[in-house]
């Protein structure tokens, strides 16, 4: 009996396919953000805050993951801005390999930035990434406080964490605090960027951060 | 699906591993975090569905658990943490705040393989 090693990371092939969109993504001038949250988080309203709120200057598109159907990018087509559909037929995650024929279909060009907006799911696209420059977690108020102690490893693996639906705060039982011990136990330096998608508040403090993106390289 | 994935990752990796054509994978033994959000079960189940009518016909998928540790910030005690365990936010011992560490883990650790 022999004991080959075939090396290590299970995910390998698509990590190195995410690997190559990053620096295809770089070549272009575009920094992708891969939006992850459970359905109904506010995935898509987010992004089409962001959308409205970054410079004109800056390009902006959106790769759509669903399971079926194309209703948030016939929504962000319909408000002016490119986006494209991917859809995983049952599939809980995007894969590195799906985006990479996105951003062909895409075609879009920076300086600027691509939303990528995942399967919602607080599980498994946290093992898969994309090519992205950054991750950024939605969480919303009415999902409760203890959305960091349930699902460690999404709140774990994220560079910033979105509390979306803050309007909701004064009518529901969320504890803030409860929140953010969760989240620090975690993840020791994702900032948390409060918003209200309905009423926009934050979205600019949000946009601003992102914006920043665009000046720098992927490290 | 998600596990199905992950389950036919493993039989790429393991069959691309082997170091002949010839050779029939017998074993397969995986490192899993708790954290990883596979679970074990489940991989096996999808394992032994894809592996029929491959060299991998047959094989054994180990899967071994690796625990998280969670640690306190202000006196470093440390203990293991499993998914199936209440995340404390707290020590219990003097009470300063927890930070939970490792746990992503998801690598194959060595192919078992006859050879004819």
């Amino acid at each position: 009996m022999k004991k080959p090693d075939p090396g290590k990371s299970i995910l390998s092939a698509n990590d190195e396919q995410a690997r190559k969109n990053l620096q295809r993504l770089e070549a272009l001038h575009l920094a992708a953000v891969n939006v992850m949250a459970s359905p109904g988080a506010g995935k898509t309203s987010l992004i089409v805050q962001l959308l409205k709120h970054l410079p004109e200057n800056l390009s902006r598109g959106v790769i759509e993951g669903d399971v079926a159907g194309s209703i948030d990018t016939d929504y962000i087509r319909s408000l002016g801005f490119p986006a494209t559909q991917i859809n995983t037929g049952g599939g809980c995650h995007l894969t590195a390999s799906m985006v990479e024929q996105a951003i062909t279909t895409l075609g879009l060009a920076g300086p600027g930035l691509l939303f990528i907006e995942n399967i919602g799911n607080l599980i498994c696209p946290a093992a898969y990434r994309l090519g992205e420059r950054i991750r950024v977690l939605v969480s919303s108020v009415p999902e409760g406080d203890d959305k960091p102690r349930k699902y460690p490893a999404m709140f774990a693996q994220v560079d910033a964490i979105i509390l979306n639906k803050i309007d909701l705060l004064a009518h529901l039982d969320f504890n803030e605090h409860n929140f953010q011990a969760g989240v620090r136990v975690v993840n020791e330096t994702a900032p948390i960027f409060r918003v209200s998608c309905r009423t926009a508040e934050g979205i600019d403090t949000l946009a601003e951060w992102l914006r920043q993106l665009t000046t720098t390289r992927s490290k | 699906m998600h596990e199905s994935s992950i389950a036919q990752a493993i039989l790429d990796t393991a069959l691309k591993g082997r170091p002949s054509g010839n050779a029939r994978i017998t074993r397969v033994n995986v490192v899993i975090g708790t954290l990883s959000g596979v679970d074990a079960e489940c991989l096996r189940l999808y394992f032994n569905e894809i592996t029929a009518n491959t060299p991998a016909a047959g094989a054994e998928l180990n899967v071994k658990t690796e625990p998280a540790t969670l640690i306190c910030r202000s006196c470093g005690r440390s203990t293991p943490y499993t998914s199936a365990d209440m995340l404390q936010l707290t020590c219990p011992s003097c009470g300063g705040p927890h930070r939970l560490e490792g746990g992503n883990s998801m690598y194959i650790e060595s192919v078992e393989v006859e050879e004819p």
